[in-house]
């Protein structure tokens, strides 16, 4: 069932992302294009206007696609599962884990395609903006090359684990952002009356709740010789291990986050649910 | 034989607000079941408790034995008192999303009734009035070959000309061996369709008996009945 919420809940968020990331790509594209014909231009007249438009509206159309994935992410836990839609989905058979997986497999996943379309938007546009012909691929190849080599000298395995460890630390870190969100938001729709403004004023007590937590959680692991013990252990480490460590480690923290927001969420959602 | 809708000493409190108060009832399988009662009188409450929307203060729910969850709920159909489909789907993307997720969806009986009313299935819900959205939400619980029906004030928002056919269609698609129990307080209209009621008032059941024990028993219609017990 889980695999057929989330087929279900990139049909509906996909409606408003999907338009978002093809203005953005067609627009970077515009983008490249105006640069060059800006460069290109011998007097300022209407074009350099309109290409200075295009830019603008570049990096707007870039804005505007990360904010979506925000407001996605909110709205469709609001209005999806909180809302009047909480009737139709609170009565699937489906269990309340699987709803709060799917929403956050989901929006994690259009946070990091946001991501690598703001990357591949940039590319777009340095590529219509270059001149091909001017390019010296053999200088490129070079450095490439270069680069290749000092990879295999470092590990090429370690490497590999390195971007699959960054992959999975960016999904963890992005699952631990909306678990804010839907804590903030199952505590605010728990009450009878206003809501949306309980929800928002706990979203900021649960930040500072957490920015708490975290020397509190040092204090704690360091009093039990936790931090030692991991300092002594590094040290004997070669430094490619120690890097696996480090990224390991802060991958345990998100986990320990992520709990710490998932049960009350969970429990919420299962018990004191109070749909409109 | 297991009661299709079982609720056990159930009550539910909001803070200090009584909601429901030991709530004893039994519904057996094949029937027809109005839950009568003024606004405010637990209908909705009740409806809720059922389908696992609110957890119990006091006492058990039993839907076909189970408590309610994801068991429950695959034998469920339910009709909110509010249009809680998305507005954004047709009637085609929505009977995609039943048959996804209910194995008792009949999407030819959804496509035939869609068909009979003259329902555009390629229409989205944000573009339909009100009442042609409820019929379409009908339509959708109604296809389902459910052990139990909660239908939560089904014919409230639609015209006298569409309660008939709202009240038709519950009659001929619902399986004999299912249960119906229909939430409204509008008793003349669904009367003839009804085997059994039940008097909600204040959290409390104030009667469980067949429509034919009242009719012979004081002589009245259930609706001229509801009428001198609820007497303002």
């Amino acid at each position: 069932m889980l695999g057929k919420l989330i087929k279900h809940e990139f049909k509906g968020s996909g409606r408003t992302m999907v338009p978002f990331i093809l203005m953005c790509l067609g627009l970077s594209v515009l983008a490249g294009l105006s640069i060059r014909g800006m460069e290109n231009l011998q007097d300022y007249g209407w074009f350099t206007v309109l290409f200075g438009i295009v830019i603008f509206l570049f990096v707007v159309g870039l804005m505007a696609v990360c904010i979506m994935a925000l407001v996605v992410c909110i709205e469709r836990f609001r209005k999806n599962l909180l809302g009047d839609e909480g009737y139709l989905m609170f009565t699937l058979p489906v269990s309340v884990d699987e709803h709060i997986f799917a929403k956050l497999i989901v929006s994690s996943v259009w946070f990091v395609v946001t991501w690598l379309v703001c990357m591949l938007a940039f590319v777009l546009m340095l590529l219509c903006n270059v001149d091909m012909i001017e390019v010296n691929w053999s200088e490129i190849g070079y450095v490439l090359n270069e680069v290749w080599g000092r990879l295999v000298d470092f590990g090429l395995l370690h490497i590999i684990a390195y971007i699959l460890e960054l992959l999975v630390l960016i999904f963890a870190a992005c699952c631990v952002t909306c678990m804010q969100f839907y804590s903030a938001m199952a505590i605010g729709y728990s009450f009878s009356n206003h809501k949306l403004l309980l929800s928002v004023v706990f979203f900021f007590v649960i930040n500072v709740a957490l920015s708490i937590l975290q020397p509190l959680l040092l204090s704690i692991t360091g009093n039990a010789g936790v931090i030692d013990f991991m300092i002594e252990s590094v040290e004997n480490m070669s430094a490619p291990v120690t890097v696996h460590m480090i990224l390991l480690g802060t991958f345990l923290y998100m986990l320990i986050l992520f709990v710490i927001l998932y049960f009350p969420t969970r429990l919420l959602l299962k018990h004191k649910l109070n749909l409109p | 034989m297991t009661a299709t809708f079982e609720c056990k000493g159930l009550s539910k409190n909001f803070g200090s607000t009584q909601a429901l108060e030991d709530v004893n009832i039994s519904i057996a399988p094949g029937r027809v079941v109005g839950l009568l009662g003024p606004n405010g009188s637990g209908k909705t409450t009740l409806i809720k408790l059922a389908n696992g929307l609110l957890t119990p203060s006091e006492g058990e729910v039993l839907i076909c034995g189970d408590h309610p969850g994801v068991e429950s709920k695959a034998v469920v159909s339910y009709l909110p008192d509010k249009t809680c489909m998305p507005l954004w789907m047709n009637a085609l993307q929505l009977m995609d999303f039943f048959q996804d997720f209910y194995q008792d969806f009949d999407r030819q009986r959804a496509e035939n009734m869609l068909q009979r009313l003259g329902l555009d299935d390629r229409q989205r819900l944000r573009q339909m009035s009100k009442g042609t959205r409820e019929k379409v939400q009908l339509i959708m619980v109604m296809s389902r070959k459910a052990k139990l029906y909660l239908l939560d004030e089904p014919i409230g928002g639609v015209d006298p000309a569409t309660r008939d056919y709202i009240l038709d269609t519950i009659i001929r698609n619902y399986d004999p061996e299912a249960a119906v129990v229909i939430s409204t307080h509008l008793i003349s209209d669904v009367e003839k369709i009804l085997d059994e009621v039940l008097f909600i008032n204040r959290g409390r059941i104030m009667l469980q008996a067949s429509v034919d024990d009242i009719r012979q028993q004081y002589g009245k219609s259930v609706d001229e009945y509801f009428r001198e017990v609820f007497k303002c």
